[in-house]
Formats: C-alpha cells, sequence, structure tokens
C-alpha cells in the first residue's frame, strides 16, 4: 500500500497534539497544519463541555463532605450558605442532564430548561434566605427529627 | 510525461486522503475554507451533504409512515445494574423537588399576614400528636433517598476515576450500596 504502517501511526500521534489537518495546496502538494494549538504550548483549554463535567464531580464531591461535617458540627451560618449554593447546584445540574434524555424537540427544550433555571434560582434565593432570616438547614433538619 | 507525473500524483495524494478519512485523521469536511477547490475537495464536501440528506429523510419517513415501535423498557429483563441506575435517578429528582419546594415554600411563608418562621411550623406539627408511625414513614421517605443517592454517588464517581467497571465488582458495589443505604437509614430515623 502507498502509506506504510510507521507512516500512519507517526501521523496519529501527530493528531494527538492538538488538531492536524491536511489539505491539498495550490500546486497539488500535501501541506499539513495544525487547526487548533499543539500541546506542547500552554495555551490548551478544556472545552465547555469538559469544564462542565469536571464541576459537576467538583460538586458533588464538596457535598459528599460537607453533608456529614454539618451533621457533626451542628448548626453553623458557614457550613449552611456553602449548603445553600451546593444543593442548588447539584440539583440543577442534576435536572439539566434529565431533561436532556427525555425532552426532545428544540421549543420544548428551551422551555423546560427556562423554567429549570428559574426553580433553581428561586431554591438558591429560598436557601440562603433561610439560612440568613431562619433557623438554616442544619437547624432544621434537627428540629423536624425531634418530631417523635 | 508531464501530464503523467500530475496524474499520478494526484491519484497518490487521492488515496493519501481516502487513507486519513479512513483512519479517522481528517474529517471529509475541512473545517477551514479550502483555498484551492480541486475536484478532491469538492468530492468530499458533497458527499458529506448527500449523506446529511439521506439520513434526515429516513428519518422523517420513518415518522410519517406511523409504524409502531418495537417494545423496550416493557420487556427488558430488570437488572440490579439498571435499577440501581434509575434508583439514583428516581431519588435524586425525588431530593431536588423536595429541597426547591421546600425552600421557596418557607420562604414565601416568611412574608405576608399569616408569616410563620421554621419553629413555629415544627410546634404546629407537634401539636397535631400524629401516630408514631407517620414521623418514621416521613423521616424515612426523605431518609432512604438520601443515604441511597449518597453512597450511590461515590460508587458514580469511581466509575469517573475509571474504577469498578467489571462485571463483578458492578454487582458486589451494587449489592454494597443497596445494604449501606436500608442499614444506615433505618438507625437514622428512629
Amino acid at each position: 500500500t502507498m502509506l506504510s504502517r510507521s507512516s500512519i501511526l507517526a501521523a496519529r500521534s501527530l493528531s494527538k497534539s492538538g488538531s492536524v489537518m491536511f489539505r491539498v495546496g495550490a500546486a497539488g502538494q500535501l501541506q499539513c497544519f495544525h487547526s487548533s494549538p499543539p500541546l506542547n504550548e500552554k495555551t490548551s483549554h478544556d472545552s465547555a463541555a469538559t469544564s462542565h463535567w469536571k464541576f459537576e464531580r467538583v460538586a458533588s464531591v464538596a457535598l459528599l463532605g460537607l453533608v456529614p461535617a454539618a451533621a457533626i458540627v451542628g448548626p453553623n451560618q458557614g457550613i449552611d450558605m456553602a449548603l445553600s449554593v451546593l444543593i442548588p447546584l447539584h440539583c440543577h445540574w442534576g435536572m439539566q442532564q434529565v431533561i436532556m434524555d427525555y425532552v426532545h424537540g428544540k421549543t420544548t427544550l428551551t422551555a423546560a430548561n427556562a423554567a429549570l433555571s428559574l426553580l433553581s434560582l428561586l431554591a438558591f434565593a429560598g436557601m440562603v434566605h433561610f439560612t440568613l432570616y431562619d433557623v438554616g438547614p442544619t437547624k432544621a433538619v434537627q428540629l423536624l427529627w425531634t418530631i417523635k | 510525461g508531464a501530464t503523467l507525473a500530475r496524474q499520478h500524483m494526484l491519484s497518490r495524494q487521492h488515496t493519501l486522503m481516502r487513507t486519513l478519512v479512513r483512519n479517522g485523521l481528517v474529517c471529509s469536511q475541512p473545517a477551514v475554507a479550502p483555498q484551492s477547490t480541486n475536484a478532491l475537495e469538492r468530492f468530499a464536501s458533497t458527499r458529506a451533504d448527500k449523506q446529511a440528506a439521506v439520513a434526515r429523510d429516513f428519518f422523517e419517513k420513518n415518522e410519517k409512515s406511523g409504524r409502531p415501535m418495537s417494545p423496550h423498557l416493557t420487556i427488558y429483563s430488570p437488572q440490579l445494574t439498571s435499577m440501581l441506575s434509575i434508583t439514583h435517578r428516581g431519588t435524586g429528582i425525588a431530593l431536588t423537588c423536595a429541597i426547591y419546594g421546600g425552600s421557596i415554600y418557607l420562604m414565601s411563608a416568611h412574608h405576608g399576614a399569616n408569616a410563620t418562621d421554621f419553629t413555629t411550623l415544627v410546634e404546629g406539627i407537634k401539636a397535631m400528636q400524629l401516630p408514631a408511625a407517620v414521623p418514621f414513614v416521613a423521616k424515612m421517605a426523605v431518609t432512604f433517598p438520601m443515604m441511597f443517592h449518597s453512597f450511590n454517588g461515590v460508587r458514580h464517581l469511581a466509575w469517573d476515576s475509571g474504577k469498578g467497571f467489571e462485571m463483578k465488582k458492578l454487582y458486589q458495589t451494587g449489592w454494597v450500596v443497596l445494604a449501606l443505604a436500608i442499614g444506615t437509614s433505618a438507625p437514622l430515623c428512629i
């Protein structure tokens, strides 16, 4: 065959360093260029999807630490504020995935996402309000548990 | 002589292009606007357009025909993996509804003519003197989803770091998650 195995492997390792594109130039010669900066420059960035995925996991891990901390430390405005931010965030991102899986069609999708964003904003506001002007989530759970 | 050499070179580059596309190194529609539109590039871009049009027509035709769909959810045998997965989603949705509903309600309860605060509401529920089973069931309804979602969440994070995908591990960790969820929620609700 015209293309040897070693040159395909060389081209593949080249293409890992960003996107290598080939094109045929004006004189009919084969040219190679990068369509995104190669990784040996310190400017490679995550895509929006990759960042979103990362922040979803960061929030999840943070919550796994925060909820036991709230249970152990007890009512604390710092922990309650952190919960008021992270719980709606985690719920919002989770519900976004559910909507993406089950809601189809461009208009219904936009409507569902808009409704979710509004509810998440209200829930966040509600939790912050509850932390500042009422007992806060940790004390609230403790109080609820006194009901026998 | 020269024409033959040029034709030979073009056919070699066509073969190269074809091999590169088939090996996934080049997309058949170049993202950069080609500066020289030779036959090879025009061939590659119209072919992609035609494939997209064929796909669109296929789906439209199928929807118009109104044919029944094969059963899927109703016939697939339930397994630990899928049941735990949908329970993770279900508990997540339930907890979201509870938290969102609760926080929005409590914020609104703080304002208006009959404004109350949380402590007053709890006193009100205590005054109802509910039979002991009711608070226990209500607590379980909140605690079990919370425990299950948290433990299965750890299992999810393990998957995200690449661990635990072997069949045996999936089932072992699955049963552990279920046992932990039930085992921790019951004592917490007494």
